[in-house]
C-alpha cells in the first residue's frame, strides 16, 4: 500500500483498496451494470468495494441551516445573533452554544468544513438540482444523477434484498412543496429513492388484509412472468430491468418490515436520540444501514428561518445536535461507524445579515457542513470565514469538491466514469476536481 | 387631566443608533432612557438635548432582552443569563447574578419597584429582590419540552399585576400560568390556543405566537399580544390582541389588526381608556390603539420601524418606542 493510497482512500486500514485495483478502475473493459449501463469499471475493484460495506447516512437539513447557529458561530459581531460559543473537544474550536453534545464529540467523529461555497440559494428547481449533482459546469444539458443516487448505485450490494437508497422526511415541505428529492437518471429507477413522509416506515408495504399469503405469492409470480415477457421483446431498453430490481427490493420491504419498527430498540437507545421525529427516522436509517442498506437520506425539515431565525433554531439545532451525537455513538458502538459515513448537509445556508424580521435569508457564499465517520480525519476544522461570515476567508469549497471528499472517504474513485445515454463518458466529479484532502483520513 | 387621545399622537422626535434596541426603561421626570440592544451594550442617552448621543455600557455576553427601573438602580437582563444591576450616575455595574440556565428572554418589574420577574428558556419564573439581588422565589408550571415534537419549550413574557399580587408567565405553547408572588400557589392557567399553530406535517416545528401580556389597571383583565402565524418560516398573520378574565379564563375581547406583524409590546393607559400594541416582528410596523371595553380599533400608526420595546410618560402623554436601529418618541398632545 502506498501513502497516496492511503491518504486518498478510505482510513480504515483493514478496507483499505489497492492503488492497483483502484488505477484499473479507469481503464477496465466495458461492463454491464444491473441497470444495463455502460460503465466502465473494474469488476475486481468492485468486489474489493463491496466487501467493505461502506453505508452512508446523509443528514439533509432542509430549508437551509444557519451556519451561525451550528457551526460557525461569530458572537459578538453584528452578524452574531444572541446564542454564544461553547468549547469542543477540540483545543481551539468552538461551536454555537446549541451543539454542547457534538461539542464533546468533534474529536472522535467529525470534520467540519467552514467554507462551503456554492451557487444555489434556491430551496427547489434547477438549482437545487444542480446543487444535489454537484453544480457541475461540464455536462450541459444532461441530467446528471444527484449525489445520493450515485453513492446508492456505487455502494449497492447486489446481495441485499433492500432497497439502495431511502430517504426520510420529517415535514413535507422539502418533499411534496419544495422537492428536494434526489434523482437518479440515466442510472435508473432502482437507484431513484424510495420516499417515506412523516412517518418511520413505507406506506402499504403489508400485504392487504383481503389477500392471503399464498394469493400474494400467486399475484407476485403473476406479475414477474408477465414482466419478463414485457422485458424479452425490449432487450435494448437499459431502464427496464433496472424498475424491475427496484420493484423487487421494494416487495422485499414487505419482508423486512420489522427494521422499521423501533419498538424493539432498548430504551436507553430510544432515550439517547430522543423522542422527535427526526430522532426517530435516525434509528430507523441505523437499522436500515445496519442491515446493509447502503444509503439513507434523513431529510430534516424545516429551517427556512427568514422569521424568528434564532427561535426556529433554538428548537431544531438542540434536536439536531441530540440526533446526530446519539447517532454516531450508537454507529461507534456498533462497530459500524468506521464504515459509514454521516453527512451533515443542506442547500444553503443562511445570511449573515439580520433582517427586519430577525430572521436570516438564503445563502450560498459561504456556509459549513460536517462529515462523521467512514474515511474522515476526526476533529479537523477546514477553512474559515471572515469575522463577520460574509465571505470565506480561506480555503472555499465547491460542491464538487465536497462530493469529491465524500466519494474519497468512502473509498470511491471521483473520477469514475459512467457512458451516459448518449454515449458521453461523465465522471462522477468534473474532470478537474480535487477533494478536500484535509479532511482525509 | 385628561386622557390622552391616541387620534392626536404624532412623531415628534427619531434617533438613529445601530443595532436592534430591544428593550427600554426612562427615568421618570426626565427624558433618560436606558436601552438594551442586540450588540449585548446598555445604552444611555438623554433625549432632552438637541443631539442626544448614546453611551455604551458593557457588562453582558450577549443581546440584553430587558431594562427596568428599579427604585433608584437600573437592571438589565440578558441571553447571557445573567442579570445586571447598575447604578445610574456612575454607569457601572453594582451587582451580577447568574440568574437563569439559559437566556433571559423578558424582565418584568413590579409596580412599587421592589420585585423582579424573569423569565427564561430554563422554563423557570424567578421572583428576585429588586434591591438586594436575592432570589425570592422560583416558579414553574410549563412543560419543559413541547409535546409530540419534543423540543424545548420557550418562555417568552412575564408581568406583574399592578399591586404586585400576581405574575403571569407565558411559553411557547401559548399557556399563560398566573402564581400568587406571597405563597408562589398557581391561581390560573389560560390556555391562549388562539395564538398557536400546530405545524406538524409541513414545516415539522410549532408555533407560538404569543410574545406579551399587561395586566388591565385595575387588575382584573390580562392582556395577551403577538400574533397567529400562517407559516412558521416567516412572520405571517394578524397581528393579535386578545383580553382576558384571567380568573375565569374567559376571553372577553378580540382585536385583528393588520398583516404580517407581530405585537411585541404592551401598555394600558393609566385610566384604562386605551391598550396600547406596539408591533415587532413582521414586515409590517404599527402602533395600535385598543378600546379594551369593548376590543375595538381606536388608532393604528405606521411606527416606520419594528418596535421592540415601549415606555411611557407618567401622563401616557409620550410614547418611547425601541425598536430596530431607531429611537421614536410619539406625542398624545
Amino acid at each position: 500500500m502506498t501513502r497516496l493510497s492511503q491518504r486518498k482512500l478510505c482510513g480504515s486500514p483493514t478496507h483499505a483498496i489497492s492503488r492497483r485495483a483502484f488505477l484499473g478502475a479507469g481503464t477496465g473493459a466495458l461492463a454491464a451494470g444491473s441497470a444495463g449501463l455502460g460503465l466502465l469499471g473494474s469488476p475486481a475493484l468492485a468486489d474489493q468495494l463491496k466487501k467493505t460495506d461502506k453505508r452512508v447516512i446523509l443528514l439533509f437539513l432542509s430549508g437551509g441551516a444557519s451556519q451561525f447557529e451550528t457551526w460557525d458561530p461569530k458572537p459578538g459581531r453584528p452578524t452574531g445573533g444572541p446564542f454564544m460559543t461553547i468549547p469542543t473537544s477540540v483545543t481551539g474550536v468552538r461551536i454555537c452554544e446549541l451543539m454542547p453534545l457534538m461539542a464533546q464529540r468533534i474529536h472522535k467523529h467529525t470534520a467540519i468544513i467552514r467554507s462551503i461555497s456554492t451557487a444555489n440559494t434556491g430551496h427547489d428547481g434547477r438549482g437545487v438540482r444542480q446543487l444535489l449533482s454537484g453544480e457541475r459546469k461540464d455536462t450541459g444539458n444532461l441530467d446528471v444523477p444527484s449525489l445520493g443516487s450515485m453513492l446508492a448505485k456505487e455502494l449497492s450490494n447486489p446481495a441485499s434484498p433492500l432497497p439502495e437508497h431511502i430517504a426520510f422526511y420529517s415535514a413535507y415541505v422539502g418533499l411534496t412543496l419544495n422537492n428536494q428529492s434526489d434523482f437518479a437518471g440515466f442510472l435508473g429507477g432502482r437507484y431513484e429513492p424510495i420516499n417515506i413522509l412523516s412517518r418511520l416506515s413505507p406506506e402499504a408495504i403489508e400485504v392487504p388484509s383481503s389477500l392471503t399469503g399464498k394469493e400474494d405469492r400467486q399475484r407476485h409470480a403473476l406479475r414477474t412472468l408477465l414482466s419478463q415477457r414485457f422485458r424479452a421483446e425490449r432487450q435494448r431498453d437499459v431502464t427496464l430491468a433496472s424498475y424491475d430490481a427496484a420493484f423487487g427490493k421494494v416487495r422485499n420491504l414487505g419482508a423486512n418490515e420489522k427494521l422499521f419498527d423501533i419498538s424493539d430498540e432498548p430504551a436507553s437507545i430510544r432515550q439517547s436520540y430522543g423522542n422527535s421525529l427526526f430522532a426517530q427516522q435516525a434509528i430507523v436509517a441505523r437499522r436500515l444501514v445496519e442491515a446493509g442498506a447502503p444509503f439513507v437520506r434523513l431529510n430534516r425539515g424545516w429551517w427556512d428561518s427568514h422569521g424568528e431565525n434564532f427561535d426556529i433554531h433554538a428548537a431544531l439545532v438542540p434536536d439536531l445536535d441530540k440526533v446526530m451525537s446519539a447517532l454516531l455513538d450508537d454507529l461507534e458502538d456498533r462497530g459500524l461507524l468506521d464504515d459509514t459515513l454521516v453527512v451533515t448537509f443542506a442547500e444553503m445556508g443562511r445570511t449573515p445579515k439580520i433582517n427586519n424580521m430577525r430572521g436570516r435569508d438564503h445563502w450560498g457564499q459561504c456556509w459549513s457542513a460536517a462529515l462523521s465517520g467512514c474515511g474522515i480525519k476526526r476533529g479537523v476544522v477546514y477553512g474559515s470565514t471572515n469575522a463577520d461570515g460574509t465571505d470565506v476567508a480561506e480555503n472555499p469549497v465547491s460542491a464538487a469538491e465536497f462530493f469529491a471528499t465524500v466519494f474519497r472517504a468512502l473509498g470511491i474513485d471521483h473520477q469514475k466514469q459512467y457512458i451516459a445515454p448518449d454515449g458521453r463518458p461523465v465522471t462522477l466529479t468534473p474532470y478537474d476536481t480535487e477533494p478536500v484532502e484535509e479532511v482525509l483520513a | 387631566m385628561p386622557t390622552p387621545d391616541p387620534n392626536q399622537i404624532k412623531q415628534t422626535k427619531k434617533i438613529d443608533v445601530a443595532g436592534d434596541l430591544l428593550s427600554v426603561a426612562r427615568v421618570p421626570g426626565t427624558e433618560q432612557l436606558w436601552i438594551g440592544a442586540s450588540d449585548f451594550k446598555l445604552h444611555v442617552i438623554d433625549l432632552a438635548q438637541d443631539k442626544p448621543i448614546a453611551e455604551p455600557l458593557e457588562g453582558h455576553g450577549s443581546y440584553v432582552s430587558g431594562v427596568v427601573l428599579a427604585e433608584s438602580a437600573i437592571v438589565s437582563a440578558g441571553w447571557d443569563r445573567k442579570l445586571i444591576w447598575w447604578d445610574r450616575e456612575t454607569r457601572k455595574p453594582t451587582c451580577t447574578v447568574e440568574a437563569h440556565q439559559r437566556w433571559i428572554r423578558q424582565l418584568a418589574v413590579s409596580t412599587d419597584g421592589k420585585r423582579l420577574a424573569t423569565v427564561s428558556d430554563d422554563m423557570s419564573c424567578k421572583l428576585w429582590d429588586a434591591k438586594s439581588g436575592k432570589l425570592i422565589r422560583e416558579l414553574n408550571g410549563h412543560a419543559k419540552v413541547v409535546p409530540r415534537y419534543d423540543y424545548r419549550n420557550k418562555l417568552f413574557a412575564c408581568t406583574f399585576s399592578p399591586d404586585g399580587n400576581f405574575v403571569a408567565a407565558a411559553d411557547e405553547l401559548c399557556q399563560v400560568v398566573v402564581w400568587e408572588t406571597q405563597t408562589g400557589k398557581e391561581r390560573a392557567r389560560i390556555d391562549a390556543t388562539g395564538f398557536f399553530t400546530h405545524d406538524w406535517d409541513r414545516n415539522n416545528h410549532p408555533w407560538g405566537g404569543l410574545r406579551t401580556m399587561a395586566f388591565s389597571p385595575d387588575g382584573g383583565r390580562l392582556a395577551l399580544g403577538g400574533m397567529k402565524n400562517k407559516d412558521v418560516a416567516i412572520i405571517n398573520g394578524s397581528g393579535l390582541v386578545q383580553i382576558v378574565d384571567w380568573q375565569s379564563g374567559k376571553q372577553l375581547h378580540e382585536l385583528k389588526a393588520g398583516e404580517n406583524l407581530q405585537f411585541e409590546s404592551l401598555c394600558f393607559d393609566p385610566k384604562s381608556h386605551w391598550l396600547l400594541a406596539a408591533s415587532g416582528g413582521g414586515s409590517k410596523s404599527r402602533l395600535i390603539f385598543m378600546n379594551p371595553d369593548d376590543g375595538t380599533l381606536i388608532k393604528e400608526v405606521d411606527s416606520q420601524m419594528p418596535i421592540f420595546g415601549v415606555a411611557l410618560s407618567e401622563t401616557a402623554e409620550t410614547v418611547y418606542a425601541v425598536g430596530r436601529q431607531r429611537i421614536t418618541v410619539w406625542e398624545m398632545t
